[in-house]
């Protein structure tokens, strides 16, 4: 008979073993292959989808030092066709020697084509994989994804994750705005919405300045040029197809609508000289949203922007002393009601409720909704959008007045 | 039968507390968004309080019997032969819910977390675990879940805080756009939870030492499991939103792999498969343990470690049965909607009943 110490120390194991892993499934970082980025692109025929997945095989034995960097990450793309998304991995696996391993997965990119066909087979098919986080960002490229991929980057070791972190940083660039899986599937489940919206990745020839990566120039061993990526805007959607976009400058108007930015900037016409310029910056942008039903099926949605202006640039001279912020305040606030008009004006032409009107009318006035929602598209386009900007000048530093170049 | 158990009122409602919690927290807002959507939280907050009467009655019920054993208790409210009959469903509730916890949590803990340990592995495990427990009966299950929970509600507060960080509080608008019959709905399908709060209050309130607190602690306990469920409820749904939330069977382990904070703060499902393997144990041992005494109330001459080791075996066995989650699903739906909501209407009933049996005695007298 065992001992009470015997059985409370094996009972004790038993229970603390299943914090750690099996013995027999066991697996060192090294034999892994961490995939950090998928690309979906459509495939060469109909039933097909072209997944490529980009790997960080982290090297045996490697460290930093004299020659480390991009050529010491040792990224893999491969490329597969496959009906589906186990079928693919399955293939990429089969290329493989390391197991795939997709908690480090960082994006997942669409391809155009792809996009503008419907994704939602495509995140469908991503939905169950359990290793891939609901919070791993989306993007479409504005050609392949494979090109996406396959991309070198000016800042980051992987390619790709420079603008990653640009997105994530959202809050302070507001560059594009961040969607992650988890808002691609809550923005196509809502039947009939319009609202899913994913930032545009776009290519441009890689130029290297710094000198500090290999090689400077850009170019491969045999003058491959070497591509990186950039925000190139947003892509809007009607369900799930791409069928419009909006510029970067569009981007953060709908970044701050929806309320993913919180900062923002501006370059505008000096109110005491119409030759100078002004560029404010927008800090705490605060935005709210009241619906009036002014008539029957008759919708008004106003929207209120309350925003700090901090003043650190001013072309051809100001002096706040004299002149007072109110010129200011007036010159910004027509600059975001123009900004902020023409975005919704944008999309009801194209009869996109990208900010998701619906969701703030369904909030606000639960009952409307109900009445609104099987024919929502259709009123959408007639909506009156108000616009009311509310800015204030809270920070001039400590400057006293902004100097004019004398002549 | 003759055995008595007396544990302090504070040990009793820790208990209570810890096996209302369980592991309901991990599908409790996907149960419920289908039915009332973003009013799922405070839909919580009602069931908890509607129940209340239930763990007072089950209080009452307590003081009217003899002190210190279960089996006692029961022939004393009912007589000896009914008594047997629900000593019998009692125990069968227990134990069905105790396979079925065992199961959902080696087959949960197996698709997360483990892939490559077969299932069985986990299950006779975890067995082995809750038959050790009751081979030492309920004190040192109670001192066990006590020491336990020490660990698990740190390990609670600490996703819950990384998840309000993450957390948009606009998902849970509208407020008030429930209807009455879809809210009484909800109500009806998340009732066996704060039952088995209930049953066990009924088990344990007793064997307690200072019946005159039971009442109030197992109510303000049977609140605060309420209160947490509620915030869990509500944090899910701000995360990842009524549409994700309702598309996962266990939204709370989601919720978790998407907790993503500043690129910094990731990963947070390491403190959610420890709290899932603590939550199982602790929701399985009570179940196990209480349909063992239960068992040797309707039986006497079971003794341990015969009684341990032989309803750990049929455990075993059935809980092997299912081939996958939606079958323990079914399952545990069979424990706690068939045997389980019948004891909302038979409580009431023999509280009535003692009720009416004391009130004739007196006037007897």
């Amino acid at each position: 008979m065992l001992s009470k110490i015997t059985c409370r120390l094996i009972a004790l194991l038993l229970l603390t073993s299943f914090c750690l892993v099996g013995c027999w499934d066991s697996e060192e970082i090294t034999s892994l292959a961490p995939v950090v980025a998928i690309g979906i692109d459509a495939g060469s025929e109909p039933n097909l989808m072209r997944i490529s997945a980009q790997m960080a095989l982290p090297a045996a034995g490697g460290g930093g030092g004299a020659g480390s960097g991009a050529a010491h990450t040792r990224l893999r793309v491969l490329t597969v066709e496959a009906k589906s998304l186990t079928q693919a991995f399955a293939l990429l696996q089969s290329r493989t020697r390391r197991r795939h391993f997709f908690l480090h997965l960082n994006h997942v990119v669409f391809g155009a084509q792809l996009a503008r066909h419907g994704l939602g087979r495509a995140t469908e098919a991503l939905q169950a994989w359990p290793q891939i986080r609901g919070s791993t960002l989306a993007f479409v490229s504005e050609e392949t994804a494979e090109q996406v991929l396959h991309a070198h980057s000016g800042i980051g070791q992987d390619p790709g994750s420079d603008i990653s972190h640009i997105i994530r940083s959202v809050s302070s660039a507001p560059l594009a705005r961040k969607m992650t899986l988890n808002d691609m599937i809550n923005a196509l489940s809502s039947p009939g919405s319009t609202t899913l919206t994913l930032p545009i990745l776009g290519l441009r020839p890689l130029a290297l300045t710094s000198g500090d990566e290999n090689p400077a120039a850009g170019v491969g061993i045999d003058g491959e040029q070497y591509m990186e990526v950039q925000p190139k805007g947003t892509a809007l959607f009607e369900r799930d197809r791409w069928v419009a976009e909006l510029s970067v400058r569009e981007t953060q108007t709908l970044a701050v609508l929806v309320g993913d930015a919180k900062r923002g900037m501006s370059t505008m016409v000096n109110p005491e000289n119409p030759e100078g310029k002004l560029a404010p910056q927008y800090e705490r942008i605060r935005v709210s949203y009241r619906v009036n039903e002014t008539a029957p099926g008759q919708l008004q949605v106003v929207t209120r922007l309350r925003v700090d202006i901090r003043l650190v640039e001013i072309h051809g001279g100001y002096d706040p002393q004299l002149s007072d912020t109110a010129p200011i305040e007036a010159t910004v606030k027509q600059d975001i009601t123009n900004r902020v008009s023409a975005l919704f004006q944008k999309l009801q032409a194209h009869g996109l409720d990208s900010v998701n009107i619906g969701q703030r009318i369904k909030q606000q006035k639960p009952k409307l909704w109900r009445q609104l929602e099987a024919d929502w598209l259709q009123i959408y386009p007639s909506v009156e959008f108000v616009v009311e900007a509310v800015p204030k000048v809270r920070t001039l530093g400590l400057i006293k007045n902004f100097y004019r170049l004398g002549e | 039968m003759k055995q008595k158990t007396l544990v302090h009122s504070l040990q009793a409602a820790l208990v209570i507390f810890a096996s209302t919690i369980g592991t309901v927290y991990f599908p409790l807002a996907a149960v419920l968004i289908p039915f009332v959507s973003t009013a799922s939280w405070y839909v919580v907050l009602i069931a908890f309080l509607l129940t209340t009467l239930w763990t007072l009655l089950s209080t009452w019920l307590a003081k009217q019997a003899p002190a210190g054993n279960f089996g006692v208790a029961v022939e004393t409210w009912l007589g000896p032969i009914l008594g047997k009959v629900f000593l019998l469903w009692f125990a069968a509730y227990w134990f069905l819910l105790s396979i079925g916890v065992l199961s959902e949590v080696s087959f949960v803990f197996h698709i997360v977390a483990l892939p490559a340990t077969p299932i069985g592995v986990l299950q006779v495990a975890f067995l082995f675990l809750v038959i050790y427990t009751d081979l030492y009966g309920i004190e040192t299950c109670i001192r066990n879940i006590q020491a336990l929970l020490m660990l698990a509600i740190p390990l609670m507060l600490s996703f819950l805080l990384t998840a309000f960080a993450a957390a948009r509080w606009t998902n849970l608008l509208p407020l008030l756009d429930a209807s009455l019959v879809d809210m009484v709905k909800a109500t009806y399908y998340i009732s066996p939870y704060p039952l088995a709060g209930i049953l066990t209050t009924l088990f344990l309130a007793v064997q307690v030492q200072d019946q005159e607190q039971i009442g109030i602690k197992s109510v303000l306990f049977h609140w605060l499991a309420g209160l947490l469920l509620a915030l869990i409820v509500a944090v899910t749904i701000a995360v990842l939103g009524c549409c994700v939330t309702e598309s996962y069977v266990y939204p709370t382990i989601p919720l978790a792999q998407s907790i993503n904070i500043g690129d910094t703060l990731v990963g947070v499902e390491i403190l959610v498969y420890p709290l899932w393997l603590l939550s199982g144990y602790i929701k399985s041992a009570i179940a196990f343990v209480i349909a063992s005494a239960t068992v040797a109330a309707l039986f006497p001459a079971f003794k341990q470690p015969w009684r341990a080791w032989g309803l750990g075996l049929i455990v075993l066995v059935v809980a092997m049965l299912p081939a996958n989650l939606r079958e323990v699903g079914r399952l545990l739906n069979i424990c706690n909607f068939h045997l389980g909501i019948p004891f909302y209407l038979v409580i009431p009933v023999i509280a009535i009943g003692v009720k009416l049996k004391k009130g004739r005695k007196q006037h007897a007298k």
